[in-house]
């Protein structure tokens, strides 16, 4: 059976069993990883999918993912450079078809062409409001890894509003991070960048944030997508009809099926052209350099920064 | 003169048609000679001194009557208060009913004896939310009317030069336009009367140039009642699953406008032919867009379910049969079908007939009208809520699904019991 014939047979008869959220025997990797993602609220909430997104932290292990006919990971590059090192090769008798973002591709295994799938998202391009700029994400360490905080408002287009959107925590992704003292800073300097005109949101309830309509246009500030690519508030603020103006760096994917989201954006699902094995390189580094394979290890995530930094600074040349 | 304290929240609430509302409803209040309005703020945002102080002045004003027109904060907070204040209070209570009543069971059995023995009148905008209310009262002779929610006829009326909607979509001015508008909800049957419209241009019992218009957004509202919640997006997946499996050219024949400002809507309503709904939701116990969209003249094709049958004031209106089962409310998909095909086929160009039948019944004046009439009536001594109300009140107290049986999946006694008077036929 053809990929695309096992997806169209999917969403005819898919049930609430084949939808990890849908379940109601929801047991994370640990408590911990659970706990460090949930300082990422909202951008980990749930959004609907009939192909399961989900995050690598929400499965025991891959035995628990193997249960699902598709597994459509939301991870960032520290979720799924884990991942692939973790499990280099798809286990075998693999039914699941794994969906990883396009962008990060490269972290993909040669070995698991078959079983995956790359998808990104198209956004209807429409007329980008410059009355109102609804930004949102973490304002945590990960969030300014390829661009420092007055890069980023460089980069902001001129609005006669602001709204930022973003839960204000102690501590970042790493509990050793402090986050508040860098969300005061990042607010600050909006305030300024917005001459005042900012409205900020310490806290996301969909029924207080109903007013966003197609008037505003939205920003995802957390666009080196090193936790989280796919995040709830994208979604959120896509169905609503707003002008997503984030670049879309993603590599373009050989389109096999496309499925609307929203009447407003649409996630592309395609086959990879080539896949390299760069993640073995980083497999014999974590062993040389005693790095441990654990995604809340300050050391394993440091390790992960580095390599990130370094992917950027080449792609870019 | 009479002295009123008309009591409403300051802030704007969520739900838009509620604004809507207690704006139109106090538009009809102002309007009604001989009595003196004094409003009252009373928000979900005040701390205990504000409701204190909120208390406190309407005893000071001494008021004939308290008119409690908004449908949060629920009313008992501040009824808690008043009667602290003085407990010989004995102003008329006039209470405004929402569709949230059967949400707040426990917080009217809480207030019940404040209540008791005072002057109260309840004010419901649906003939079917008069009889629901009905069920909780001790006494028969419990003062209870139907009240419509008005329509502000210079926001809505007939008009009779064209807007351009429909070349707005690319569709010439001689192509017919059915309308939904409002959330795209779960209960609110979307999915369904977009195969009903579709098969009926399958089956070729409409004319080609028939479109259907959705406006709204998709929301994940669910299925509150049978402990259904959509995630984001879910309710969108269903209606673009179902959608997809028809060929471009019918796919073409909807679409999918997205929210449309509520002061352009006049444009719609009086550009498009005739105005569809199939909701079976629970809340419904009027329906602002309905009402609106009868006001600018348009014919409508609504389930025969709560306050919608109320709406039903002319030859215009097309009903569907609708009943109550273990699954939840339902409605006649085969008459939905006929009548569908009947109403397009009775198109006319000439709204003004029903323009005036619901001026008639739903403008602000009409309703002015109404509330006056009801206000001079003479009220009678609260006899309490029955035993059924208290009954549900405390089991709304550990499960908030009081409708819902949980081991069996299904809709329990109560709910046949509290809502076999919204629709058509109870199976």
């Amino acid at each position: 059976m053809s990929t695309q014939q096992k997806i169209s047979n999917h969403l005819e008869s898919y049930e609430r069993k084949d939808l990890l959220f849908k379940r109601w025997d929801l047991r994370p990797m640990s408590q911990a990883y659970y706990e460090a993602m949930y300082r990422k609220f909202p951008g980990n909430e749930k959004y609907f999918f009939e192909l399961n997104p989900s995050f690598v932290y929400e499965y025991q292990s891959i035995d628990a993912m193997l249960g699902f006919p598709f597994v459509m990971l939301r991870d960032g590059y520290l979720g799924l450079t884990y991942f692939f090192l973790k499990y280099s090769k798809p286990p075998k008798n693999c039914e699941t078809t794994f969906l990883v973002p396009a962008k990060f591709q490269d972290l993909v295994p040669e070995a698991w062409e078959d079983d995956i799938l790359l998808y990104n998202f198209d956004y209807q391009s429409k007329l980008k409001s410059s009355k109102k700029l609804v930004l949102y994400g973490s304002i945590g360490y990960e969030t300014f890894l390829t661009k420092k905080i007055d890069e980023k408002l460089l980069d902001l287009p001129e609005a006669k509003e602001y709204l930022l959107l973003s839960t204000l925590r102690e501590w970042g992704f790493i509990q050793t991070h402090p986050e508040a003292q860098r969300y005061l800073n990042f607010q600050q300097e909006l305030l300024k960048k917005a001459n005042f005109n900012l409205k900020s949101f310490n806290e996301f309830r969909p029924d207080y944030f109903n007013f966003i309509n197609s008037e505003y246009s939205f920003k995802n500030l957390d666009d080196d997508n090193f936790i989280i690519f796919d995040d709830y508030l994208t979604h959120y603020l896509s169905a609503t009809g707003a002008a997503n103006i984030n670049d879309s760096k993603s590599p373009e994917v050989d389109i096999i099926d496309s499925f609307n989201l929203s009447p407003y954006h649409k996630i592309n699902l395609g086959k990879p052209k080539s896949l390299s094995n760069n993640i073995l390189k980083k497999k014999i580094d974590l062993k040389l350099k005693a790095i441990p394979l654990n995604p809340l290890s300050e050391v394993f995530y440091n390790y992960c920064v580095e390599q990130f930094l370094n992917e950027y600074k080449a792609a870019k040349k | 003169m009479s002295k009123i304290a008309l009591v409403y929240s300051f802030e704007e609430s969520n739900w838009f048609s509620c604004v809507k509302i207690v704006g139109n409803l106090l538009k009809s209040y102002q309007i009604i000679q001989g009595i003196e309005l004094v409003p009252v703020n009373y928000s979900a945002k005040m701390l205990a001194t504000s409701l204190r102080e909120a208390a406190e002045e309407i005893v000071e004003m001494k008021p004939d009557k308290v008119v409690f027109l908004d449908h949060k904060p629920h009313p008992n907070f501040l009824l808690k208060e008043l009667f602290k204040v003085d407990q010989s209070f004995d102003a008329e209570l006039v209470f405004h009913i929402y569709g949230d009543f059967t949400l707040y069971f426990h917080l009217w059995m809480n207030v019940d004896e404040l209540l008791v023995g005072k002057k109260i009148k309840f004010l419901c905008a649906s003939d079917k939310e008069v009889n629901l209310v009905k069920k909780f009262f001790n006494d028969k002779k419990t003062f209870i009317e139907k009240v419509p929610f008005p329509v502000d006829n210079t926001e809505f009326s007939y008009l009779e030069t064209n807007s351009g909607i429909k070349e707005k979509y690319g569709l010439k001015n001689e192509d017919k336009v059915l309308l939904y508008t409002g959330r795209l909800s779960l209960q609110k049957n979307i999915v369904e009367l977009v195969k009903i419209f579709l098969k009926a241009h399958a089956d070729k019992k409409i004319p080609e140039n028939t479109y259907l218009f959705l406006a709204g957004e998709f929301d994940t509202l669910g299925f509150l009642f049978a402990d259904v919640y959509h995630h984001l997006g879910e309710y969108f997946r269903a209606y673009d699953r179902a959608f997809n499996k028809y060929p471009d050219n019918l796919k073409n024949k909807v679409k999918l406008l997205g929210s449309v400002p509520n002061k352009s809507l006049k444009e719609y309503y009086n550009d498009c032919e005739l105005f569809v709904s199939f909701s079976t939701y629970h809340d419904e116990d009027y329906g602002m867009s309905v009402a609106e969209a009868g006001s600018c003249g348009m014919p409508l094709l609504l389930t025969d379910w709560g306050g919608f049958s109320s709406f039903l004031v002319s030859d215009k209106c097309y009903s569907v049969d609708t009943s109550l089962t273990r699954k939840g409310p339902t409605f006649d998909q085969q008459k939905g079908y006929d009548q569908l095909i009947r109403a397009v086929s009775e198109l006319e160009p000439d709204k003004s007939s029903q323009y005036k039948a619901f001026k008639d019944n739903f403008s602000i004046e009409a309703v002015s009208d109404k509330i006056s009439k009801v206000l001079k009536g003479r009220a009678v001594e609260f006899s309490g809520f029955n035993s059924f109300l208290y009954q549900l009140g405390r089991n709304y107290q550990f499960n908030s699904r009081v409708f819902f049986d949980d081991p069996d999946k299904v809709m329990n006694n109560y709910y046949f019991k509290v809502y076999d008077v919204y629709a058509t036929e109870n199976k």
